[in-house]
């Protein structure tokens, strides 16, 4: 292909009021996309493909590569423009306002401010079979290079795993007289996980429990804005670790020992 | 994996290699899609094309390799070894589910009264068959 040398009348301005993705110049809009279609692997799949494309909003799809994964499966890498734009100077996003410390400054406020250790219960509830979300935040492991709670001094972690029924939950959080509940849902259909949130805020209510826990869930389609909404202390969602959860709840549980 | 599926991908080549280089028979692939998503089919198609890549590529690279007599490698080898054979011991005399339960397997802990038990669990019919298990099973004989 080579370099394209002949003058262009592209604005090639940052508008923040018409934002769109950045390829190799400002405003070209280029994105690259892939999927799979059940179909054969032939010129018309090629074509249904980059119909979707156009649909999606890109300008000019180019199918790169079409890649047989089975004689019914075809991937599809395409590269075009987007021809929407978003105003970025409109978004407003609602997050978790406490700050956020590292591993060693949560357990140094936790031996600093609490004479027994935080006992935090965590599980993926519902029909919910995912452990993902839940063992990224709790595993020893962590995610990503962020440690889990379980390797934090100063917190006993409790994993339940998944699919874990609401009530199960709630009578192994009163067995290790936990301070923290951390509920994950991960992948939900038709907005189950917001019936079970319910489900959850409606049975700690009704037992008269609802104080005695800080309360949080995390998940892929949860935000700190929909989980107070529900009655949550507070929602996490994508690019959020150990830390983050942490050092929310210790500084909950250092204002609720204040009161 | 992270969600980052560019370099899940890269991280998948690493393991290959490493997996064909030491002639190891049995390999688990990373999923790319794996921590946002249940893996997407093309997901598994390109980890096994990734897989299937470098063995061919790299066939006889492994024999090519001399480590370092006491090096880093040919040392952590011994540990990992020494590690794993105590590790198998100890096992041997507390059983799998005490040892998970004391978690010895990364100190993860994973009590007997908890989980989902053995709902979903069945026992195994006279007519039973799993073709795709029998076939590995044959194959890990022959390579041995």
């Amino acid at each position: 292909m080579g370099y394209d040398m002949s003058n262009k009348n592209y604005s090639k301005k940052l508008d923040l009021e018409k934002l769109k993705p950045y390829g190799d110049t400002m405003n070209d809009g280029k994105v690259q996309i892939s999927f799979t279609l059940p179909v054969a692997n032939d010129e018309k799949g090629d074509e249904a493909a980059k119909e979707l494309a156009r649909k999606m909003g890109i300008m000019d799809p180019l199918v790169a590569e079409s890649i047989t994964l089975d004689n019914e499966f075809t991937m599809y890498i395409i590269y075009g423009s987007v021809t929407h734009t978003v105003n970025y100077n409109e978004i407003t996003v609602d997050t978790v306002d406490t700050d956020v410390f590292n591993k060693y400054e949560i357990e140094d406020m936790i031996a600093k401010n609490f004479d027994k250790n935080i006992v935090v219960v965590g599980a993926s509830t519902g029909t919910d079979a995912h452990t993902v979300g839940i063992d990224a935040i709790m595993n020893m492991k962590g995610f990503a290079g962020h440690y889990g709670l379980e390797r934090y001094a100063g917190i006993d972690a409790y994993n339940m795993g998944s699919q874990v029924e609401n009530e199960e939950m709630i009578h192994k959080a009163l067995q290790v007289n936990a301070d923290v509940l951390l509920i994950s849902q991960t992948v939900t259909q038709n907005d189950v996980h917001i019936k079970n949130l319910v489900n959850m805020i409606e049975l700690l209510e009704a037992e008269n429990l609802r104080h005695k826990f800080v309360l949080i869930v995390g998940g892929p389609r949860i935000s700190y804005e929909l989980a107070k909404e529900l009655g949550f202390d507070a929602g996490f969602g994508p690019k959020k670790y150990a830390e983050d959860v942490a050092s929310f709840f210790v500084q909950e549980l250092i204002k609720k020992k204040g009161k | 994996m992270t969600g980052n599926i560019f370099r899940g991908q890269v991280q998948n080549a690493l393991f290959n290699i490493v997996t064909t280089a030491t002639e190891q028979r049995i390999h688990l692939l990373g999923m790319m899609t794996e921590a946002v998503h249940t893996p997407f089919m093309s997901d598994r198609y390109l980890a096994i094309e990734n897989a299937r890549y470098i063995n061919k590529t790299m066939k006889d690279f492994g024999s090519e390799i001399e480590f370092k007599k006491n090096g880093i490698i040919v040392n952590r080898a011994n540990k990992v070894l020494q590690d794993a054979t105590m590790l198998l011991d100890e096992i041997a005399n507390i059983g799998i589910f005490e040892t998970l339960e004391r978690g010895i397997f990364a100190g993860i802990k994973r009590p007997k009264d908890s989980g989902k038990g053995l709902k979903g669990v069945a026992l195994k019919g006279i007519e039973y068959c799993n073709p795709v298990l029998d076939r590995m099973v044959k194959e890990l004989k022959e390579a041995k």
